[in-house]
């Protein structure tokens, strides 16, 4: 327990100095932090649910997709200011959440990843049809960054800095509930439902919490995302994104929340030194992905879990024919 | 015995029945437990007694009859309710959160003690002083507290059905219902918990279903022989061991 707390400090204070060690900061403070950062974020709210719900969600690009839609559209193209449009756009987010999560967690297993499938994917779809609202398959571009005290928040290192601490929050927040009464029912309800139930727990209203939770973490987000790129698109929604983000919380290791900022930082730094050579992006990224759980099956983060079940097993073995 | 619910009782069957289907798998079963006594259930396998506890515990709804708790009619009452009025059950089956350690089973069991919510969802209760002590001592009356830190799915047969023991004990229950807490568990197991069942609150009354004769006959004030869902004979655990009714029906069935 406390070496975990040790690599947690080692890793946030590597984050934190990040910028002024970093070789050519001008690429890579954007390119591999922020967008560490950015999808770590996403990939957060989806490894929650499979860790506190066992679901694996591919519509969590919904909810961060209606809230830099919400945003985009209301101060781009009606100039509302963002003191207003980003607080409505995150309660949007989450509000949908509580309205698919009431649907969605009535499904389970492959239901409930085809059922948030369609989510994106029809979002996806009417991004791109609701032309005069969304501007189609261009999106709503050059989405002028917010001034706190006049200061431009999208500055690099700024921007950087923001985007970490709101990550520290919310990852706090999650190890927080982890530990919590509320967490340690989702895992008992996880593990056997009829249990919780008959010690009096209300199963679907917890798990409906946690779903909603998770659509609020994937609504920042959608803000940091609007904000990173400056521009919202079909693209950042599409299913493309989804299979990414799925494949970042694997390769992290979905069953641990930390997974999430190492699966993401893999591929941004695998995208970032990739982009030259675009047209073998997908395959390139498949490869990695088979490569990696081939050495690790549980993902990044399971490899230390897997090696001391391997000393045990080998210190088993040993008393055994001793 | 009366047909009418006896009011002083700590738990009381009137011609209690339950249907699957065409099968008839209990079948108009009446008794009580008097407060503080110790009921053992014994009969053969399929005989209808696990499905008796999930009548009782409200898990399964009764096809007829009539259920009370500590003299209160809790018939159409849900699990958590029953749970609420203290009573605890184990399960056959080990219903226990893999996933978890030991010690946070037992947190989660403790969050809804007699089915009441004692703190925030949000309160962490490995800092709750209160919550860790009770947790120990849970832990402590099965010898199990070496292994509070460890997760479920790493637990061997024997240990789960300990761990299943303390849950239920840690609810601090009125009613504590132990499904065949003896099964597949070692012989020094088996020692330990005849001792931990004798030593139980007198203030608990206690109904076992129990396929080891050893520990049932131990434990016992009275014995209830069930067969094919209904009751095959009752009596004190010396009568139960002596009738030759009872041995043939074991034999007859070509029982372990
Ligand atoms: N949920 C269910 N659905 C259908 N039939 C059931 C169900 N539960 C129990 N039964 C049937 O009811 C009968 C009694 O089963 P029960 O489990 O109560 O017996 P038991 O006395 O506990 O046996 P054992 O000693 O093997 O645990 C059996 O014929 C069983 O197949
Ligand atoms: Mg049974």
């Amino acid at each position: 327990m406390n070496r975990r707390k040790v690599i947690i400090g080692v890793l946030v204070l590597l984050a934190l100095v990040f910028p002024y060690i970093v070789p050519d900061p001008g690429f890579w403070v954007t390119n591999g932090g922020t967008r560490t950062l950015w999808i770590g974020l996403v990939a957060l709210s989806m490894a929650y649910l499979n860790r506190n719900l066992g679901l694996m969600s591919l519509g969590q690009l919904f909810f961060s997709g209606i809230t830099s839609y919400t945003i985009a559209i209301l101060t781009i193209k009606h100039g509302v200011s963002y003191g207003i449009s980003i607080p409505l756009g995150l309660v949007i987010g989450t509000l949908a959440g509580v309205i698919i999560g009431w649907v969605a967690l009535k499904t389970e297993a492959v239901y409930f990843l085809m059922l948030t499938l369609a989510l994106t994917l029809g979002l996806y779809s009417l991004s791109l049809a609701g032309e005069s609202i969304t501007g189609g398959h261009t999106g709503i571009n050059s989405v002028a960054p917010p001034k706190i005290f006049g200061l431009d928040i999208t500055a690099r290192n700024t921007f950087y800095y923001l985007c970490l601490i709101i990550n520290l929050l919310i990852f706090a927040a999650c190890l927080r509930l982890q530990s919590s009464n509320f967490g340690l029912a989702l895992n008992g309800i996880r593990d056997n439902a009829a249990r919780t139930t008959s010690l009096g727990y209300r199963n679907s209203g917890l798990r409906l919490a946690a779903f909603v939770w998770a659509s609020f973490i994937a609504s920042i987000g959608g803000v940091i995302g609007l904000f990173y790129y400056q521009a919202v698109t079909p693209d950042s929604v599409g299913l493309a994104r989804s299979i990414d983000l799925l494949i970042v919380v694997v390769v992290g290791g979905a069953s641990y929340l930390g997974g999430s900022y190492l699966g993401a930082a893999v591929i941004a730094v695998f995208e970032s030194i990739i982009q030259d050579y675009t047209k073998y992006y997908v395959a390139a990224e498949g490869a990695l992905f088979i490569l990696i759980l081939l050495i690790a099956p549980q993902g990044l983060m399971g490899i230390g879990e897997q090696l001391r079940k391997r000393r045990n097993k080998k210190l088993a073995a040993s008393a055994g024919t001793q | 015995m009366t047909t009418s619910t006896d009011k002083s009782a700590a738990l009381s069957l009137r011609n209690v029945s339950r249907n699957f289907g065409g099968i008839r798998a209990v079948s108009d079963i009446s008794f009580d437990v008097r407060h503080g006594e110790r009921l053992t259930i014994i009969g053969t396998n399929g005989a209808g007694k696990s499905t008796l506890f999930n009548l009782i515990a409200g898990s399964y709804p009764l096809s007829a009859g009539e259920i009370s708790i500590f003299g209160e009619d809790v018939s159409k009452q849900a699990p958590s309710k029953r749970a609420g009025m203290g009573l605890a059950r184990t399960f056959q089956t080990s219903k226990l959160f893999a996933g978890l350690t030991a010690r946070e089973n037992l947190f989660v069991a403790l969050h809804k003690t007699n089915g009441v919510q004692r703190k925030s969802l949000l309160a962490n209760p490995a800092k709750d002083p209160a919550l860790v002590a009770e947790s120990t001592e849970a832990l402590r009356k099965v010898d199990l507290l070496q292994k509070a830190d460890v997760r479920v799915s790493e637990f061997s047969h024997g240990e789960t059905r300990q761990l299943e023991v303390a849950m239920a004990l840690a609810l601090n229950p009125k009613l504590l219902m132990l499904d065949e807490p003896a099964a597949g568990i070692s012989p020094s197991e088996r020692g330990k918990l005849i001792e931990l069942l004798r030593a139980l609150d007198k203030d608990i009354s206690l109904l076992l279903i129990e396929h080891d004769m050893a520990v049932a006959l131990a434990v016992a004030d009275h014995v209830i022989v069930m067969h094919d869902g209904t009751m095959f004979t009752q009596g004190t655990p010396d009568e139960i061991r002596n009738s030759s009714a009872v041995r043939d029906l074991y034999l007859g069935h070509g029982h372990e």
